[in-house]
């Protein structure tokens, strides 16, 4: 048997244990980071939850090959999405800009001609830049940057996510050029949750595969909440909940279903993992993984995004280092956001990261250095939203709304109280929200700050 | 009322033209289905995205060997995904994947190869880790076919497209419908998969044991009388 072989199956191991492995262990020893330039592979899910990974301990699914990203890297498990929406957030990875900078404020918006994307920036720094999957930004063209293999597959994952994992693998095995490569690769699952909702939302009847009475995910804790919100944020959410009559039971049917849809995702990573593990590329090229946004997954009797409460905005986050270096990690500690996935490649890559960018790099802390990290992290929401969090605190705050939230993160996980009107918190009030306006303060918005 | 895995079909049961002539599912037939999004609703029609052909025919040593012709199309700009498989099955319940050899590459819009996407992958399953029996998506399209309709569970691992491990499966009878398909009421017979990494997937049957609808979550097999799948 391969070398090849043992290692990949040795990962596939690992990964079984790896939520014991995760509180302290490490899976690999460290080594030499490769002094050449790596390879970046830049992986994207859409729409899933952040704790719809079985390796972080949810028993409801599996997710071998997520579990195998885990035993690999390190999962930064308080990591947000720059806008809980497709188009932004995607928008903010390829730029590292805010969403109110770049143009892609709500889907269907356009990037900003003249805001370089991460294809173009790494294709004139020394890279190969390939492109398969999703990439739903309107206003650029991906080809401007990228070699696409595919891309905008149909709106289904369950349809395409096949093709573009199996490009991937294609390309795995096949590419041969001098030059490092940048690879991204946007599988669309689990977002065809989204047409399983629209598909039953009036239906009626009972649970139509009565096998799966006793498989059926509890309801979450805050599944009946319903906290003080912001108007624009209220309405919106009125409209995702529509008319909406499932039973109790139905609801843990759509978790069910939800999971599975996660299931199918995962083993299309896994083809991805397969194909790097067994190319010569397996021991030099980085690998990032991440999701443009959470789903409601029946928390608050929400569905789908567009929302600052964690379900929607908050994201699995993992980075493997060249070399397995430094795996089995996870950070409970540090927030971080989607806008740091572009300065985070550019300093692997060992570029400089293009002009304003908002993210910083995560290397400091993927690599154990000391480092003073930053105390907060900003995201927008539904164009006039902006949620503000520290390691204790999420701030909401909609632009000309009286009504604030503010969630004592670590006391109220499911952000069951909004304590912004209590007196004892005003303060606390008070300074994120000076926070937030210098945060604004520094943007570059059509040019100007 | 339809089952609602055809009622999400419903705009398309039209289509399916069923041949009346008698039907052995142990000897050797070519099937093609015509791959849809089932989607229909008050404000949306099921959507045609693909193609699938089967060719069944025995070996002289008494297995089964299937060839498949799949078209998976993409966005209008962006041509389509083409997976030609030979796989070696055993004549059992499951069709046993015995070895294979699955095709890959992606054709743009003038019917060329895309670069760097052409892959050959060969498989034993002998070199499989699997505990218990072993499926794939594509033998249980013959598989069903060869089941009696009142026949146990059965319970499985399922290697979608011959790479992808689907663990704790189970295929189970279902319910039995009357549907008018092609213009002509058809009693058709169920069975029903359910297991992990799969919304649950109804296969539909004609009385002759011939597959003629299979369903799960937004990928649906329609039997097509035509020369879907055929290139």
């Amino acid at each position: 048997m391969s070398a090849r072989i043992t290692r990949r199956e040795f990962l596939k191991g690992t990964a079984l244990g790896v939520s014991g492995l995760a509180l302290g262990g490490r899976v690999f020893a460290d080594v030499q980071l490769p002094t050449t330039k790596p390879n970046l592979l830049f992986i994207h899910t859409d729409q899933q939850h952040f704790e719809a990974i079985s390796g972080l301990g949810n028993k409801c699914l599996r997710t071998p090959n997520m579990d195998r990203l885990l035993a690999r890297g390190t999962a930064f498990t308080q990591s947000y999405s720059a806008d809980p929406v497709c188009c932004p957030a995607r928008a903010c990875w390829f730029t590292g800009r805010a969403a109110s900078e770049n143009g892609m404020l709500s889907n269907n918006h356009k990037l900003n001609q003249g805001m370089p994307d991460l294809g173009q920036w790494f294709k004139t720094r020394g890279y190969r830049t390939f492109y398969t999957g999703k990439w739903h930004m309107p206003g650029r063209a991906n080809e401007s940057g990228f070699t696409v293999l595919t891309s905008n597959p149909s709106h289904l994952g369950q349809h395409t996510d096949g093709v573009v994992s199996k490009s991937a693998y294609a390309f795995l095995h096949s590419y041969a050029d001098d030059k490092p490569f940048f690879l991204s690769v946007g599988l669309l699952q689990p977002h065809d949750c989204c047409y399983w909702i629209t598909s039953h939302d009036e239906y009626k009847g009972g649970l139509p595969y009565p096998a799966i009475k006793d498989d059926l995910p509890p309801l979450p804790p805050n599944f009946h909440c319903n906290v003080k919100e912001p108007k624009v944020l209220a309405d919106h959410l009125a409209k995702i909940r529509g008319k909406r009559e499932w039973t109790d039971e139905f609801w843990r049917y759509y978790i069910w279903s939800y999971y599975r849809h996660v299931e199918m995702v995962d083993a299309q990573l896994g083809r991805i993992l397969d194909a790097l593990e067994d190319s010569q590329f397996a021991k030099d090229t980085l690998i990032v993984f991440t999701v443009d946004h959470g789903d409601g997954l029946a928390r608050r009797k929400l569905v789908t995004k567009w929302f600052t409460y964690d379900e929607a905005i908050r994201v699995p986050m993992i980075v493997c280092l060249p070399g397995s270096s430094g795996g089995g990690k996870l950070d409970k500690e540090h927030v971080v956001s989607g806008l740091d996935v572009a300065p985070t490649l550019c300093d692997f890559a060992g570029v400089e990261a293009p002009p304003d960018i908002r993210g910083r790099s995560l290397r400091p802390l993927l690599e154990g250095r000391s480092q003073d990290w930053r105390e907060f992290v900003v995201s927008e929401c539904n164009i006039s939203g902006r949620m503000l969090r520290t390691p204790e605190y999420k701030l909401v705050a909609y632009k000309d709304d009286p009504v604030i939230q503010l969630f004592d993160m670590r006391a109220d996980p499911w952000e069951m109280n909004n304590l912004a009107e209590d007196a004892h918190h005003a303060g606390t009030v008070t300074d994120l929200q000076k926070r937030l306006a210098e945060w604004e303060g520094r943007l570059i918005v059509n040019g100007e700050r | 009322m339809l089952p609602y895995s055809l009622d999400l079909l419903s705009d398309c049961l039209a289509g399916i033209h069923v041949p009346t002539e008698p039907f052995d599912p142990n000897g050797e037939w070519t099937h093609n289905y015509s791959m849809w999004n089932p989607a229909r609703s008050k404000t949306t029609r099921s959507e045609l995205l693909g193609s699938l052909r089967i060719h069944r025919r025995l070996t002289p040593d008494g297995n089964i060997r299937l060839q498949l012709t799949q078209i998976t199309k993409m966005a209008k700009e962006n041509g389509s995904g083409r997976t030609k498989a030979g796989v070696t099955c055993k004549a059992d319940d499951l069709a046993t994947p015995i070895q294979w050899k699955v095709d890959f590459v992606i054709i743009d819009l003038q019917g060329k190869q895309v670069p760097l996407t052409a892959v050959g992958t060969p498989g034993k399953a002998d070199k499989l880790k699997v505990s218990g029996r072993l499926s794939s998506n594509w033998s249980l399209l013959d598989a069903v076919q060869r089941l009696p309709f009142d026949s146990r569970p059965i319970e499985f691992t399922m290697l979608e497209e011959l790479e992808l491990l689907r663990p704790e499966q189970r295929l189970s009878p279902g319910t039995t419908a009357e549907v008018e398909i092609g213009g002509r009421l058809m009693k058709l017979h169920s069975f029903e998969q359910i297991g992990r990494g799969i919304l649950p997937i109804t296969y539909w049957l004609d009385d002759s044991h011939r597959l003629i609808i299979a369903v799960g979550g937004r990928r649906a097999f329609l039997y097509d009388s035509g020369e879907g799948g055929k290139e």
